[in-house]
């Protein structure tokens, strides 16, 4: 835990369908510009590279299925493989501004048919190394059409110079149990990328972060209507109720006690930013400790399983299974 | 019911806002008598009353010093004797009006155990059927701060939903509805109704109702705690020494009772800094159809990630062996 207090942000982007390699460049640009601004660590929204597929909630299976075939198959060809130039990009940026970098993407899974998608988010420390993905363990409603479910292996808590750092990814949050994990494990700051908006959204930022006595910072993104490209054909029927704001953004970051220190930030793109001070990471658990003085060990027994669940694991009948991939 | 009639899912609940007659059982239980019959009378079929409603929150553990060794227990003998037992059937005059009006009756009370110790105090919810049976007991978990000095942790063999003529419920006290592993153990038994007890009169407590009820895709019955400190009796034992003399303040108990549908969004309430019943229509149906986005303990969860084990025993200090009665 820092002795002092520092600045966190978190990156409101907006959804501009320009494929992945704009998007990371946009990426590092608001590394550049948070870090100037004195940000250690600095969250962007959920899936933002090469940006979140919102026409997943919109079309129908059956009557648009063609359109859908179309638009998944962008997605793969612009989804991100972990590592790749698209992270070390990332990497390079958040290394030469010295901060640490959470940025959600949809990645493709290079390790197994090269066809299928995570909704994850990549953690990378100031030294420019990536210290670890977290694949969403179960999308929401439609997204489950196109992202697969990631395995106990990539729920963590990090360590960084800032406190212990992790987080889930939007409707995650509202898992009791991947909660508690977390909390468990120590996590001091709590990051949620997020495709939800509203006041709702606000309500279970600051239950969590009451809950785990930690800071949220909650990063969405915006999405207008007139940065839809024309060659999408949804464009023309899409959310015929909304007008010119489709997604409202609402990011925010939230202290302990349940205090909003920044945000939400309302039909903008931006940075926001906080300072947060770390005594209040473990004053504020004098009143409760869900994972420690508040709970009931005698009572509830969790049990957590992050191995890890290879799509395919090699015996050769020499070595035994998997060691023909060791490297080295 | 007969067998033959459609269960109606439309029910009219009533949450209390009043204060109790602080170490006074019986005008306690007229007050609450009244109330029900108030409420009943407008239509109401469940009535719910806030924390340690009978006979009062002891709000005196965060106002005196323990140690005064005799002013706390002073206080603490006046708590313990104001307290319910129910194997003495002290709510017999509760059960009868249930009875009496077809009621469903949630009544957090300070429970003692006069045939054990007779000197320890739960906080426990009771729940009682419009039959005026006692349909559930349920002891809060872990008590918050200074109130561990004045209520024993429970075992969780009321840590249940219980099927009512309004659907499922089940419930927790106050920072209960923090504890993520409690939580999700009410919403994996089905709860559909989901009272939630309270002191805790901050308007962080409205997000936090919020959030459990999209959570648990249930209704959320909350009724909170609101006096001025002019409602506590006159005589209330070393009044002198608790800092609020002659104040008509609300202290920091103002209530905000909500009720909350299960999508999050409030349908009553939240009431600041008054006295009165709130009434909300609810149609249990409702809880089904928001399911198709989340279900934390179903379609939302990974089973094969987390297992989590509950015991519920009952626990028993002490067990006695003793001769059969024809041996004596």
């Amino acid at each position: 835990m820092p002795a002092s207090a520092f600045r966190v942000a978190a990156v409101q982007s907006a959804l501009r369908y320009e494929g992945r390699d704009a998007a990371v460049e946009r990426v590092c640009e608001r590394i550049a510009e948070a870090a100037r601004t004195g940000a250690r660590l600095i969250v962007f929204p959920e899936a933002i590279v090469p940006g979140y597929p919102a026409w997943i909630w919109h079309l129908r299976p059956n009557l648009d299925g063609s359109a859908i075939a179309g638009l998944y198959a962008e997605l793969l060809d612009q989804g991100v493989t972990i590592p790749s130039p698209a992270t070390e990009r990332i990497c390079k940026a958040a290394g030469e501004a010295g901060v640490y970098v959470v940025v959600g993407m949809t990645e493709r899974n290079a390790e197994a048919s090269n066809a299928s998608l995570y909704n994850s988010i990549l953690y990378v420390d100031p030294s420019g190394q990536i210290m670890g993905k977290h694949r969403k363990l179960v999308p929401t409603g439609p997204e489950r059409m196109v992202w697969a479910q990631g395995d106990g292996s990539t729920l963590k808590v990090y360590d960084s110079s800032v406190g212990r750092l992790g987080g889930l990814i939007c409707y995650e949050n509202l898992m009791p149990l991947a909660r508690y994990a977390l909390y468990a494990w120590g996590i001091q700051i709590y990051v949620a990328p997020t495709a939800a908006r509203g006041e709702l959204w606000l309500a279970t930022l600051r239950h969590i972060a009451m809950e785990g006595r930690v800071f949220v910072i909650g990063c969405g993104f915006v999405e207008r209507r007139s940065d839809i490209p024309t060659r999408y054909a949804f464009k023309n029927d899409y959310q015929p109720t909304m007008d010119e704001w489709i997604d409202d953004g609402d990011s925010a970051i939230i202290d302990p006690e349940g205090s909003i220190l920044a945000g939400p930030l309302h039909q903008a793109e931006g940075i926001l930013y906080a300072d947060i001070d770390p005594a209040q990471m473990t004053s504020s658990k004098w009143i409760f400790d869900a994972a420690g003085h508040y709970a009931r060990p005698d009572v509830f027994r969790l049990e957590v399983r992050t191995a890890e669940h290879p799509l395919l694991v090699v015996d050769d009948g020499v070595d035994g299974p998997g060691v023909a991939d060791v490297p080295g | 019911m007969r067998p033959s009639e459609t269960p109606l899912t439309r029910h009219i609940v009533a949450v209390v806002q009043h204060p109790p007659v602080w170490f006074d059982r019986s005008a306690t239980l007229s007050r609450a008598v009244d109330l029900i019959r108030e409420a009943a009378g407008m239509g109401a079929t469940l009535v719910a009353f806030p924390e340690a409603f009978v006979s009062g929150y002891p709000f005196w553990l965060f106002r005196t010093t323990p140690d005064d060794w005799d002013v706390p227990a002073e206080l603490y003998g006046r708590f313990v004797e104001s307290a319910v037992d129910l194997a003495g059937d002290d709510l017999g005059p509760i059960r009868e009006v249930a009875r009496e009006l077809d009621v469903t009756i949630a009544l957090p009370v300070n429970e003692v155990e006069r045939r054990a110790t007779g000197g320890t105090v739960f906080n426990t919810l009771v729940v009682i059927g419009p039959n005026g049976a006692i349909l559930n007991r349920h002891r809060k978990l872990v008590a918050t701060n200074a109130e561990r000095m004045a209520w024993a942790p429970g075992d969780a063999s009321g840590l249940k939903t219980i099927e009512t003529p309004l659907g499922r419920v089940g419930g927790l006290i106050c920072f209960e509805n923090l504890m993520p592993l409690a939580r999700y153990a009410l919403i994996a038994a089905g709860e559909t109704i989901h009272l939630a007890p309270t002191a805790y009169g901050y308007d962080a407590w409205t997000a936090w109702m919020r959030h459990v009820a999209a959570e648990h895709r249930a209704w959320v019955v909350s009724p909170s705690v609101a006096f001025r400190w002019s409602d506590v009796p006159a005589d209330f034992p070393h009044a002198d020494l608790m800092g609020y003399g002659g104040s008509d303040d609300w202290g920091s108990y103002e209530g905000g009772s909500v009720v909350v549908d299960p999508w999050g969004e409030i349908v009553a309430g939240p009431l600041w800094k008054e006295h009165g019943i709130l009434y909300a229509t609810i149609d249990t149906a409702t809880a089904t159809g928001s399911r198709f986005i989340s279900d934390s303990a179903g379609h939302y969860d990974r089973p094969d990630l987390f297992e989590l084990t509950v015991d519920r025993r009952t626990r028993r200090s002490t067990t006695y062996l003793d001769d059969p009665a024809d041996r004596v």
